[in-house]
């Protein structure tokens, strides 16, 4: 069986990439910051998707170092090693940058990066003794510039860097790291910050002509992180239906 | 568990990643840069050793770690919390 910790694990999108591991064989740390209980009765719902799957929800801040640490290595002994990694949280606000306040500035960089970073700090240490690991980062098109989402474009950008990063500094490690750069997918934050009318905007700007799913984003988090994708590192995939 | 024992266990994971270190010249009073080791071989054998230990040690108890019986003393002080 393989392992796989993922942050972000009670958003739509979390819930997604679980199900389709826990399908694909994996078992699943599943890590929140508030939703506990609903992530821990998740956690069980996913032995419906496969009777021996070994899940359970870690409930941690991961803007705390200390937290992040120990969870992860909790997480780690859990699951008995670590073979993938998926980064899937993330918070946003919808302000024009020249009237974003500093709190709101250091929320979205604090969660989205600094959290990123300390999670996946641990999971190097951890990584490393067995020589082998895939990191993914769930980030977002909006890394490429997104008006009214400044500090989350630049935080999404920074985690293409970070990822990139990974995949030089651990490559002969056998570590690999991939982005997924998310388009507008039919979920959470997406659906919060856009009215229908916009996401219909969105739909007949793809190629596809319609929003992503969560299990879009889920397919393409297990491709990286499967045998198949074992040469394929240091990159961004846009997973948007093909913008035009 | 005694400090030779965890010496023997850093000793171990180092010339497992050292490859090319005579196992006759692997010298505790040395630095494993000294010995050869890289940035990315240091935090093989740290980590490894920590986790064959089953210790955790936290970042700044590493930091001013020069030879490889340094790294085993801190790592010691923690195997002897553990028990």
């Amino acid at each position: 069986m393989k392992r796989l910790l993922l942050t972000g694990a009670s958003s739509e999108i979390g819930h997604a990439i679980a199900r389709a591991a826990v399908a694909a064989d994996w078992d699943v740390a599943l890590c929140c910051h508030t939703a506990e209980a609903k992530t821990a009765a998740f956690a069980k719902e996913l032995a419906t998707v496969r009777d021996d799957a070994k899940c359970r929800a870690f409930a941690f801040d991961l803007r705390d170092s200390a937290a992040a640490e120990s969870a992860v290595g909790d997480a780690a002994e859990f699951l008995g090693g670590l073979d993938g990694v998926v980064l899937a949280h993330g918070v946003t606000h919808q302000r024009l940058l020249a009237e974003l306040p500093d709190d709101e500035w250091h929320s979205v960089i604090d969660t989205n990066l600094t959290g990123a970073f300390f999670v996946i700090r641990e999971c190097l240490r951890e990584m490393i003794t067995q020589r082998s690991g895939a990191f993914v980062f769930v980030t977002s098109t909006a890394a490429y510039g997104m008006a009214g989402a400044g500090a989350y474009a630049a935080s999404k950008a920074a985690l293409h860097g970070l990822s990139a990063t990974i995949a030089e500094e651990y490559g002969e490690r056998g570590i690999r790291s991939n982005a997924l750069a998310v388009g507008a997918v039919a979920a959470g934050m997406f659906t919060r910050t856009h009215d229908a009318s916009a996401q219909r905007a969105f739909a007949e700007k793809s190629a596809l002509r319609r929003l992503g799913e969560p299990q879009d984003v889920a397919g393409a988090a297990l491709f990286l992180l499967s045998p198949a994708a074992q040469y394929i590192t240091g990159q961004v995939l846009d997973l948007d239906g093909g913008k035009r | 568990m005694t400090r030779d024992d965890v010496l023997a266990v850093v000793r171990r994971h180092t010339l497992e990643v050292l490859i090319d270190v005579d196992p006759a010249e692997f010298d505790a009073n040395r630095s494993l840069r000294e010995v050869g080791a890289k940035s990315l071989d240091v935090l093989e054998i740290v980590s490894s050793s920590m986790k064959s230990l089953k210790i955790k040690v936290p970042r700044p108890e590493l930091v001013d770690v020069q030879t490889v019986n340094q790294l085993v003393d801190v790592f010691y002080a923690h195997v002897q919390k553990r028990a």
